[in-house]
């Protein structure tokens, strides 16, 4: 009996997660308490105190709703945790408010123009709350009377008697429900749905109460209970979508043929004209809430010259979101100009900005990531090896010491251990080159190499 | 026992209780309502088909013979009230609802105090993105 229901559990754990594990998996929220100050380790997020207290009250902004158009800017060195805390703002947001993630590369498309896709992406991270109402008739069918005529011909007449565990009654039927309801063969002993306001049935399955235990059933019979509370009921369904969703299937015909092949394309401006005086109307009736999201640019010194102008104008607007950015660079060039500037962005933009700066993490929390990863990684490691590893880490980086983790628990598996001990490091560390020994490598064997020439070894960052 | 009563969990207890027992009461008046409704709506349709000029009615334990116009007229009038009833119900129960989830510490049910779309929009929307 225990054994069975030790294979049950394991059949669960197998089936519910299948989802891969990615950099940032491990991250659940911001890890703020109630009143916004940070937790030191909380909902995978460590250190970094003064960020995250700072994105925490960029989220109670965006719950609020009532700023838009602001820009963010996350500025720090690689591997302080500026993806990690966008990543955690995402998830602390919730399903319901969008949240758009990008990489400043991404607007480079053949496809649409840079601006185009900055559009969209700005428009996807807008919402729009509306609700449908209708007035449904549910309940199981205890009998279904159809008269013909006598002649053939004429007006059917008949009588649908519907109940739920509470109530019963007799429902007088006119020509076009008889039809739908010969269309959907519905007999006594369905549970079945009317739409009030179009008079569309909809056979939900068969009751319970009539499940016999037959040897030849049909496949797709299936049964429900029979329905409780009123036969007549209001149905409210209250749906977000974003403002590119809206676009998208107004910008086609068979918008939701483009929705799913994925190819958009351009929309045209008259399209977006429509739909914000559509949503404009709903607001004003009463009808549509806005929900100003998210859109989160990562490498955002890949953007050019005019992506930043047109950003500039872009926060302007009453309906923009909250514009977090990211860069890993110091001072450099404005790409699409010889102009230097900080974090490669235009003074006039980042005058806009609230900048958050990340700082490189201690070795302590260093200590506590790792860990945290390799509990997300389902890796057993010893205390030792994680004191090596942390000390590999803050001598090389944070992301080869992440990578270590992995390839470190595959050496120990083949030797069967049980859990990962300093000589697997050490091996992982030896089979392995982080980049500080890449490069010495390469410094050393440079004449080795083809095409190698002298000092022409410069990369172009911008 | 005065003690208890003044205790902040109690009080706590008390407000909740008493609003979750009063949503269950509307809800039961509300299916009380929907029968009775649906009790004169059988009614008037079975007068429709009467030819007779006068009809007896049952109301409380006394039967009463009015002409039978009358009689579609107090049924009607009787659907109409309930109707208005049931929707007073249905915004009563929603508002307690939303207290409820309050005093329990729920997150807010967002958008249900909005307008509803129009058919023809909602139809147009599960056009485009199936049936939700």
């Amino acid at each position: 009996m225990a054994s069975a229901a030790a294979a049950k559990i394991a059949e669960v754990r197998e089936t519910t997660r299948v989802e891969r594990i990615g950099a940032h998996s491990h991250i659940r929220g911001l890890g703020l308490d109630e009143s916004l100050e940070a937790r030191h380790v909380s909902q995978g997020m460590v250190g970094q105190m003064s960020a995250r207290r700072a994105i925490g009250i960029v989220l109670k902004m965006v719950r609020d709703g009532r700023i838009a158009g602001r820009a963010v800017l996350l500025a720090g060195q690689p591997g302080t945790g500026k993806t990690a805390i966008a990543t955690a703002l995402a998830a602390a947001l919730g399903h319901d408010t969008p949240f758009t993630s990008m990489a400043g590369s991404e607007i480079y498309s053949l496809e649409m123009g840079k601006t185009e896709a900055l559009t969209q992406a700005i428009r996807k991270s807008i919402g729009v709350r509306i609700k449908e109402e209708s007035e449904i008739i549910e309940g199981e069918v205890v009998e279904v009377q159809i008269e013909r005529p006598a002649t053939g011909v004429g007006t059917k007449v008949g009588k649908l008697i519907l109940k739920t565990t509470e109530m019963e009654t007799v429902y007088d039927l006119g020509g076009k429900m008889i039809d739908s309801i010969l269309k959907e063969k519905v007999q006594s002993g369905d549970v079945i749905t009317i739409d009030k306001a179009t008079g569309k049935i909809t056979r939900l399955g068969r009751s319970f109460a009539r499940a016999r235990d037959y040897d030849a059933t049909g496949q797709q019979t299936r049964f429900v209970q029979c329905p409780e509370g009123e036969l007549q009921k209001r149905k409210e369904v209250v749906h977000t979508v974003t403002l590119h969703e809206i676009d998208v299937i107004n910008s086609r015909t068979h918008g939701f043929l483009a929705l799913f092949s994925g190819d958009t394309g351009e929309i045209k401006p008259e399209v977006r004209e429509q739909i914000n005086g559509k949503v404009a109307e709903w607001r004003e009736e009463g009808k549509a809430e806005m929900i100003p999201g998210v859109l989160f640019i990562d490498e955002v010194h890949m953007l050019d010259i005019e992506c930043f102008s047109f950003l500039n104008r872009a926060l302007e607007n009453e309906m923009a979101p909250i514009v977090i950015m990211a860069t890993n660079r110091g001072i450099t060039r404005i790409r699409g100009t010889n102009y230097k500037s900080p974090h490669g962005i235009p003074l006039d933009l980042l005058d806009r900005m609230i900048i958050v700066p990340t700082s490189p993490y201690e070795e302590k929390e260093l200590r506590e990531i790792l860990s945290i990863r390799c509990e997300e990684e389902d890796c057993q490691m010893s205390d030792n090896a994680l004191t090596v590893l942390t000390r590999i880490s803050k001598e090389t980086s944070l992301r080869y010491g992440m990578q270590l983790i992995m390839t470190s628990s595959l050496i120990a598996r083949k030797r069967k251990a049980a859990e990962v001990d300093v000589e697997d490091i050490k091996r992982a560390y030896q089979l392995f080159f982080d980049e500080g020994r890449s490069v010495q490598f390469l410094k050393e064997y440079q004449q080795e190499f083809m095409f190698n020439e002298e000092d022409a070894i410069e990369m172009d960052t911008s | 026992m005065q003690d208890v009563q003044n205790q902040k969990s109690f009080q706590y207890l008390y407000e909740v209780e008493t609003l979750a027992q009063d949503i269950l009461t509307d809800k039961e008046t509300k299916l009380d309502l929907s029968n009775s409704r649906n009790k004169f709506r059988e009614a008037f349709r079975a007068l429709q088909g009467v030819e007779d000029r006068r009809t007896w009615m049952q109301m409380g334990s006394v039967f009463v013979e009015r002409p039978t116009e009358e009689c579609k007229r107090i049924l009607l009038n009787e659907i109409a009230n309930a109707d208005k009833d049931i929707e007073g119900l249905d915004k009563s129960i929603k508002s307690k609802l939303h207290k409820l989830r309050d005093l329990e510490h729920e997150p807010r049910l967002e958008g249900f105090t909005l307008n509803p779309i129009s058919a023809a929009e909602a139809k147009a929307l599960h056009k485009a993105f199936g049936a939700v």
